[in-house]
């Protein structure tokens, strides 16, 4: 169970809602997100295997959150790898490391090509935290 | 009309033509003018798409007005279908005003064949294409690209391609700044942006990218046809495609650059992805530099295609299968230019450089007809070939619409029709369909986008561009 839901929008193109208790579980849930994608395509992505550390800076929350997705689509493009387990292992306003267990996703087409700052915001509140993010499909 | 439906006053100051007065909003520099008929107005009405055309209109040094092409639609910070030029001198340049897919453009392929000489083997022609051109977010080894091959496409765009035995200097000359921008530096090209890019040369991608086979159907303008060489009934190709994932991650670095320095810079934006710099910064001078690299690499790809579709038509037809390039023109650009004697940095995202006869970029065979410009129709309907001409210098910075421009959200397209319901209203008509993705197909569907005939009406009525020829679709590849 995580503290965590998400829900995709669309118009024209993709918007990721995020409803969490905090801002580190909205990071997880935003890459959980994005390996969803992934698993609504007919080629299955490969079991787990070793774990990476993810290391990414920004000037905000919703940047953060932003470079973090773009992050793992660069992986996913040009390593071949997805996001199975997700743990976050270090969070502030600007800073995140995560630890990450890969799936291998050999085809690397990824469906999505880029995270967008077009209305990202990030609003908290204690114990509650929304969040969107526009991706470029 | 009544302009109540949008949220800031208009004036319609023509059948073709409306403005949002710079008073509209107190942060405007420039007024927004707005290509568009009665019925497009009431369209762009219902989306984000003017009240983004008014953020641009807040950027520094931005000049004269910004324009929304009559296939305006919402963009990522920008609008797509919007055109909106800085003055050098103190002006910014913003990945945002170029969009994630730089030198997304169009080319066409003009042939000798009829579509008598087509016949039977259209279904075969199409199915080869399909086979030897990589079509959605794929990769084509093929193709790929060591290091120093790669610093070359980079560097200087469609010329590397001569010595690979990819392209001809004829193709040079009918593209589009010659398939190369002098302002390109690859040192500012990340590793990240060659990783993405290095074995997707030569590929379509996804989205609504294509290579189809079309018929010259329909003539408007019997002297500027006859300077392009086109005539009834003769196949052509169009190819619409930009600088795939390399372009995507030239735009996300430089954006996460700026987003970081607009506080230094001490600029007040009314949306974070329209994050921009001074173009006399270093971080303005190494955008533009990356992005111009970028936008070689989109013309390397055009080109590589190109190569491919040749090698498909010269297997089928032999010699008569021989395929000319009309011209290459960019629709997702930045570029420096020269307007009223003042040099600007004239941003298009979704629309296209359309230069009339006297401009000196226009190519010495096209000086008396206009630079060619392609606009796409959605898979399924006519695309147009028009013409620059010299009034749209003034009236849009040279520029004209890119496509039919989007009206359905691609979950409401999925909706309206299965992608095999598609693939089968448009083999009925007798459209050959090669599409690796029926979800992709349903979201390209002809009802998801605004009518092409309409948006090229606009664009001929207000003098933006020359209505030449019409093409209709016998076979498409998409991505």
């Amino acid at each position: 169970m995580h503290g965590a839901t998400h829900r995709f929008e669309e118009s024209d193109e993709l918007r990721l809602v995020i409803h969490a208790d905090s801002f580190g579980s909205a990071v997880a849930e935003a890459g959980r997100a994005l390996t969803e994608l992934v698993e609504r395509s007919p080629m299955a992505p490969g079991p787990g295997e070793e774990w990476t550390d993810i290391e990414v800076r920004a000037r905000d929350p919703a940047s953060l959150l932003v470079e973090w997705l773009n992050e793992l689509i660069f992986r996913a493009e040009s390593e071949g790898w997805i996001a199975g387990e997700i743990q976050v292992a270090e969070c502030s306003e600007s800073y995140l490391r995560v630890r990450v267990r890969r799936r291998s996703w050999p085809s690397r087409t990824f469906p999505v090509k880029a995270a967008t700052l077009d209305r990202a915001w990030v609003e908290s509140s204690p114990g509650r935290v929304l969040a969107e993010v526009t991706l470029d499909v | 009309m009544s302009m109540a439906q949008h949220e800031y006053p208009a004036i319609a100051l023509g059948p073709w033509l409306y403005e949002i007065p710079r008073s509209a909003r107190a942060d405007m520099r420039v007024p927004a003018r707005i290509y568009a008929d009665a019925v497009l107005w009431q369209k762009i009405g219902g989306e984000r798409s003017l009240e983004q055309l008014v953020n641009v209109a807040t950027l520094p040094g931005v000049t004269g007005f910004v324009y929304a092409m009559p296939d305006v639609h919402e963009g990522y910070g920008f609008p797509v279908g919007g055109v909106a030029a800085m003055r050098v001198a103190d002006g910014v340049i913003s990945p945002g005003g170029v969009g994630y897919d730089i030198n997304c453009g169009v080319r066409l392929l003009v042939s000798d064949l009829t579509l008598p000489a087509m016949g039977s083997r259209l279904e075969a022609v199409v199915h080869e294409l399909s086979r030897s051109i990589p079509a959605g977010p794929g990769r084509a080894p093929r193709y790929a690209l060591d290091d120093h091959e790669l610093e070359q496409v980079l560097g200087t765009g469609c010329r590397s391609l001569v010595r690979r035995g990819l392209a001809t200097e004829e193709d040079l000359v009918a593209t589009e700044s010659g398939g190369c921008l002098a302002e390109a530096d690859p040192a500012q090209v990340s590793r990240r942006a060659r990783d993405r890019g290095r074995d997707q040369l030569g590929t379509i991608g996804s989205g609504n990218h294509f290579v189809e086979v079309q018929v010259v159907e329909q003539i408007f303008d019997a002297g500027r046809a006859s300077t392009y060489g086109l005539r009834p009934g003769a196949i052509t190709v169009l190819i619409h495609t930009g600088s795939r994932g390399l372009g995507h991650q030239v735009c996300t670095d430089h954006v996460r650059e700026l987003d970081v320095a607009m506080p230094r810079f001490g600029f007040s934006l009314p949306d974070r992805q329209l994050a921009c710099a001074p173009l006399g910064s270093p971080e303005g001078q190494r955008y533009l530099a990356a992005m111009s690299a970028a936008a070689n690499f989109a013309w390397a790809n055009r080109q590589t295609i190109t190569h491919s579709v040749r090698e498909v038509f010269r297997r089928a037809f032999g010699l008569e299968g021989r395929l000319r390039l009309l011209y290459d023109v960019a629709h997702n650009m930045a570029k420096l230019e020269r307007h009223g004697g003042e040099l600007l940095c004239v941003h298009r995202k979704g629309a296209t450089r359309a230069f009339g006869p006297a401009a000196p970029e226009t190519p010495p065979a096209y000086r008396t007809a206009g630079q060619p410009v392609f606009i796409p129709g959605s898979m399924g309907t006519a695309s147009f070939v028009l013409a620059g001409t010299d009034e749209a210098a003034t009236r849009s910075f040279g520029s004209c619409c890119h496509g039919a421009g989007r009206a359905l959200s691609r979950g409401a397209a999925r909706k309206a029709a299965s992608g095999a319901e598609t693939r089968r209203a448009l083999e009925a008509r007798g459209i050959v369909v090669r599409c690796p993705s029926n979800v992709g197909l349903a979201e390209e569907a002809p009802a998801a986008y605004k009518d092409v005939e309409r948006v090229v009406e606009v664009v001929h009525q207000a003098g933006l561009a020359a209505r030449v020829a019409r093409l209709l679709p016998l076979g498409v590849v998409k991505g």
